[in-house]
């Protein structure tokens, strides 16, 4: 009974293939979509929790209260801590310490091959026992005591070598020869410490003036991570931590607190994001899981509604076998059988389509994602999707069957049809509601990136790239060179410098501010930047009133440039320029103001900005090219660099790139979610297909007898098509305003955003009726053309 | 062996009923061959499901085998006409899906007989209908009287005691509904009790007796003298 079950169930999927073909297809791309957004969503929220003593391990941060109202939150505490919480915190079981924010970048060096390298860190010897690498050569044993040693990732030591085992080997660092200690197995894509290469900490603190600053309590530069022993009172240790760090700093005021978070919360702690650690975004995980559910759920509707849809047209059979002597169970099996094949079919192919996929999605995200058949989510997914599926699919339908008496079929009647064509109706209206819902956030997350894109920012960034000249005694002859050598190029039509990229200046300074009618319990903070007198015509900056800097002008090292949002924040009394300004130990004078400019990015408001002039400080060199002729102004600009850094590559880019590279990681969710709502469109499309196939192939005799009484071509189209529209439509009504609300919010995290037009919502009814109507008149295009005589005679 | 008593039928067609079987007594012996007739409408294909059990009198009584069915509840109506009562339809209703032998073969899976013995039981028929050839076919490649012989081939296989045709010449050409009728009449002949409708009068003259519905009553019962059919 149960071959000739599947051999039936096998013999009905193929005679009605394009069903079985919709059905897989949908159910498949929507499981493979599902899996690919979860194994996201598990490895956003897994993050650091594969190491042995994940658990215990807890991130000491750092609170310091500036003012009444502000306190700042970082992620880093004093080096000493390290040491004192394992002499003095009776809970600590363990600490380690990680530093990485010394020079941003590192240029690597193996026969004459140069390179760079972003993500690596400094880590003291306690390390390795708190954290998981596997050695795949080599150990971390006499790693501090060797001062010039380096632990490698396989990737970055198959970059500088082209072969992973390499200990032993060497290769130079900036100026010095660095040996190969070990090499480890790539970070895997849920760790939060992502870095390609470990330095001993003991090399760091080998310089004497470095360890001092580093040893200094005021000096908040060093990632503190302890083991705690399991039970203990958290609020204890943050007591202790805190009394510690006050004593320590020698500090009356009580402004500082050390508060230890766990690991598992750390990867979402926005607020603390640093640059050693991957910071994510919980709500970007959060609505990508739900998108990945809304597929599913989706892609289960059309199974549901195809299937039951075809259920009706199998009372025949249905009425038949029961009166030839079919038990209800006997029915159900039937119906079932065919259902688990489809499901299993899907499932295997859902699984060969993430395989396929992978590769690319793993670029996207750049990660390295895995998905092992042992994957318990793998299995969620697919648990979850079948028993859905088959629950509706393959119950429901075979319940009603089940039910249906042969009297009424031999009546003429087709019990189930009439029964769930409003539940068939409601299926394909949640269906298209969530669709349209989609394509609406993805205009409105497409309008406001390309409001972002164009926006005026106050500044012109067009043909203007940048380059950052490294530390060094001399950087300030070194910029001054460069810029002077770039001064006779043709192609170049002005160079500046200022001590960060003007795309995004986010550096605050407070404490040290005062000026005529400051209120003694004001404390601004302010945003601050250096610059240079050629950096505004270069930006084309605006003044509101006063001057800008000037070149040779001794005085304007001690003035400052404020911009309009600083002068109301600050309430400096009129006239503003000249008033007496002290900034940094400087004494000087306000000598101008300039139009508020995005230094920013648009997420937040433009705030208050003090601008001055410390030639020290400044590492940024723009060079603004004339139009088209780029590549000249580049040539000579490494030109310029090889000069005076033989040793370095010369690395540049365009205040363009720069700024669409601050809202990269936007632009990823954005890209995600587009590509999601792409495919929910085309699930739901397909399901929207499958239903027109049905209702046309029901209706195939109606259309034979309406084409011989002489109804046009058109007319028919439009009588077919008419129903599903109209549930489009209704869609559209429903989905518009939820769509609204939730975009709505998304807006909020913008300081600057469009608002939402009313022609966001047409344009996506259009999109989402024009899509159904392709859908489905394609259908009904193919059954008003087709010959009556033919449907006619197979009646 | 049919003993029905005042059978009575109606349908609620908005808020009135329209009674389409009134006052329906007769009974039907072991061994007969029974023909209805009557205009269309006159509710013979409703008595068909009735005496079937595929349905219910709204009144009145219905004795198989001295059984009191309409007192039975659906399901054991249903394990009743499973295993006594073969049917023929006008239209065949045949499964498409299946060929020609897992139609007739059909019946006997439902019973649970074993494999060998459904494999010699199709066989048998196969052989006796004349359609070995046509085994494995599909029902949409047969002819309309080559589906409906099939059809009293998957009606017959169980050994019913009854079996009900309902128009089964109805969408056939006259040759193709002789060659059906006289295949009844042989099994009528072997013994088995068979109930027909036709509206075809000389398809009538199969029978051993003809009854007449009009407008949901009885006009007429009469036996066929000439065939001196068993009493
Ligand atoms: N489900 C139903 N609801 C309402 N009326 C019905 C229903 N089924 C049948 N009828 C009515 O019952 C009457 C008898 O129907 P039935 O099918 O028994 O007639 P028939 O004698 O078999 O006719 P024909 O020779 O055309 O097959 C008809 O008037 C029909 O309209
Ligand atoms: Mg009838």
């Amino acid at each position: 009974m149960f071959t000739n079950n599947l051999k039936i169930a096998y013999r009905n999927l193929l005679r009605r293939r394009s069903f079985t073909a919709i059905n897989v297809a949908g159910l498949s791309l929507g499981m493979a979509a599902a899996i690919l957004a979860f194994l996201w969503v598990e490895n956003e929220y897994g993050f650091d929790q594969y190491h042995p003593v994940a658990e215990q391990t807890y991130r000491l941060n750092t609170d310091l209260r500036v003012s009444a109202d502000e306190v700042w939150h970082w992620a880093t505490t004093p080096l000493p801590l390290v040491k004192v919480v394992q002499e003095e915190v009776p809970e600590a079981m363990n600490a380690t310490t990680m530093t990485a924010n010394m020079w941003p970048v590192v240029n690597l060096e193996r026969k004459g091959q140069k390179m760079r390298c972003e993500k690596y860190g400094f880590v003291d010897g306690n390390w390795f026992e708190m954290f998981s690498y596997q050695f795949l050569d080599g150990t971390a044993e006499g790693f501090q005591q060797n001062l010039h040693s380096a632990i490698l990732t396989q990737k970055l030591a198959e970059k500088i070598f082209g072969k992973a085992d390499v200990v032993g080997e060497s290769f130079r660092l900036d100026t010095l020869d660095f040996t190969v200690q070990a090499v480890v197995e790539n970070r895997p894509a849920n760790s939060s410490f992502d870095q390609e290469m470990l330095l001993p900490l003991s090399f760091l603190l080998s310089n004497e003036q470095r360890r001092q600053d580093a040893e200094s309590w005021n000096n908040f530069n060093f990632l503190t991570l302890v083991q705690l022993r399991p039970g203990s009172d958290l609020a204890a240790v943050n007591e202790k931590l805190t009394t510690l760090t006050r004593k320590y700093k020698e500090a009356e005021d009580d402004n500082v607190s050390i508060l230890a978070q766990p690991l598992s919360e750390v990867h979402f702690d926005e607020t603390r994001a640093h640059l050693a650690m991957l910071t994510g975004s919980q709500k970007s995980a959060n609505v990508v899981g739900i998108i990945g559910l809304v597929i599913l759920f989706l892609a289960c509707v059309n199974y549901v509604s195809l299937t039951t849809a075809q259920a009706g047209m199998r009372t025949k059979e249905v009425g038949v076998r029961k009166i030839i002597g079919a038990g209800g169970q006997q029915i159900f099996k039937l119906l079932f059988s065919e259902n688990l094949i489809t499901a299993l079919v899907s499932l295997a192919l859902a699984i060969g389509f993430v395989q396929l996929a992978l590769p690319y999605f793993n670029e996207f995200a750049e990660q390295n994602f895995d998905l092992g058949l042992t994957n318990p989510m793998l299995w969620m997914v697919a648990g979850g999707t079948l028993g859905t599926t088959l629950l509706l699919s393959g119950v429901y339908p075979a319940l009603f069957l089940t039910d249906f008496s042969p009297g009424q079929f031999l009546r003429g009647q087709n019990f189930l049809k009439m029964k769930n064509t409003a539940f068939r109706k409601g299926l394909v209206v949640a269906q298209f509601a969530i669709t349209t819902g989609l394509i609406i956030g993805a205009i409105v997350i497409y309008q406001q990136q390309e409001y972002i894109r164009h926006k005026d920012l106050g500044y012109d960034r067009s043909q203007v790239f940048e380059f950052n000249v490294p530390y060094s005694k001399t950087r300030q002859d070194a910029v001054k060179a460069i810029q002077q050598s770039l001064t006779t190029v043709p192609s170049v039509v002005a160079t500046a410098a200022s001590n960060m990229s003007v795309v995004n200046m986010n550096s605050t300074h407070s404490g040290s501010i005062d000026y005529e009618g400051k209120p003694d319990d004001f404390e601004p903070v302010v945003y601050q930047a250096s610059v240079d007198a050629s950096f505004s015509e270069l930006m084309q900056l605006k003044m509101a009133d006063g001057r800008w800097f000037q070149p040779d002008n001794e005085a304007d090292m001690q003035n400052v440039v404020l911009n309009e949002a600083a002068v109301r924040f600050m309430k400096i009394p009129e006239p503003v320029v000249g008033q007496k300004f002290s900034f940094q130990g400087k004494d000087g004078q306000v000598v101008g103001i300039v139009k508020d400019f995005h230094y920013l990015s648009l997420r937040s408001k433009i705030a208050p900005l003090v601008l001055q002039v410390y030639p020290p400080s400044n590492s940024t060199v723009y060079v603004k090219t004339t139009a088209g002729k780029a590549s000249e102004a580049i040539a000579a600009a490494e030109k310029a660099w090889e000069a005076r850094y033989p040793n370095m590559p010369f690395e540049y880019r365009f205040l363009d790139d720069a700024f669409n590279q601050m809202y990269k990681t936007e632009d990823k969710n954005a890209a995600l979610f587009k590509l999601l709502a792409g495919l929910a469109v085309f699930i739901s499309c397909l399901g929207l297909f499958g239903l027109a196939v049905f209702s046309t192939q029901q209706r195939v005799k109606e259309i034979g007898v309406r084409k011989v009484l002489g109804a046009s071509v058109p007319s028919l189209v439009g009588l077919l098509s008419k129903d599903f529209v109209t549930l489009v439509i209704l869609s559209l009504v429903i989905a518009a305003p939820l769509a609204w609300y939730f975009m709505d919010k998304w807006l909020q995290d913008f300081a600057y955003r469009i608002d939402i037009q009313w022609t966001v919502f047409a344009l996506a009814g259009m999109a989402a009726v024009g899509v159904a109507f392709l859908t489905v008149s394609f259908q009904s295009i193919k059954a008003a053309l087709a010959n009556p005589v033919k449907s006619l005679r197979s009646e | 062996m049919i003993k029905l008593n005042n059978i009575e039928r109606h349908y609620n067609t908005g808020s009135n009923k329209t009674w389409v079987l009134r006052n329906i007594t007769f009974n039907v012996n072991k061994g007969e061959f029974l023909t209805i007739m009557g205009p269309s409408g006159s509710g013979k294909s409703t008595l068909m499901n009735i005496i079937g059990m595929l349905d219910k009198p709204d009144n009145g009584e219905y004795f198989f085998h001295d059984e009191p069915v309409h007192t039975f509840n659906e399901k054991r109506r249903t394990e009743l006409h499973k295993h006594s009562i073969g049917f023929v339809f006008q239209a065949y209703h045949l499964i498409d899906e299946l060929t020609v032998y897992e139609n007739i073969e059909m019946p006997l899976l439902y019973k649970g007989v074993s494999k060998s013995d459904r494999q010699s039981l199709v066989a048998d028929i196969l052989d006796r209908f004349n359609i070995v050839g046509k085994k494995d076919l599909f029902p949409s490649q047969l002819s309309g009287g080559q589906q409906q012989l099939v059809g009293i081939a998957r009606a017959i296989i169980g050994k019913p005691k009854l079996l009900l045709a309902d128009e089964p010449t109805g969408n056939l050409h006259t040759s193709q509904g002789e060659m059906i009728m006289s295949l009844l009449k042989e099994l009528h002949d072997e013994g088995m009790t068979i109930i027909q409708v036709t509206h075809n009068e000389k398809f009538a003259t199969y029978g051993t007796r003809i009854i007449q519905l009009e407008d949901g009553f009885v006009r007429r019962d009469e036996e066929m003298r000439d065939e001196g059919g068993t009493a």
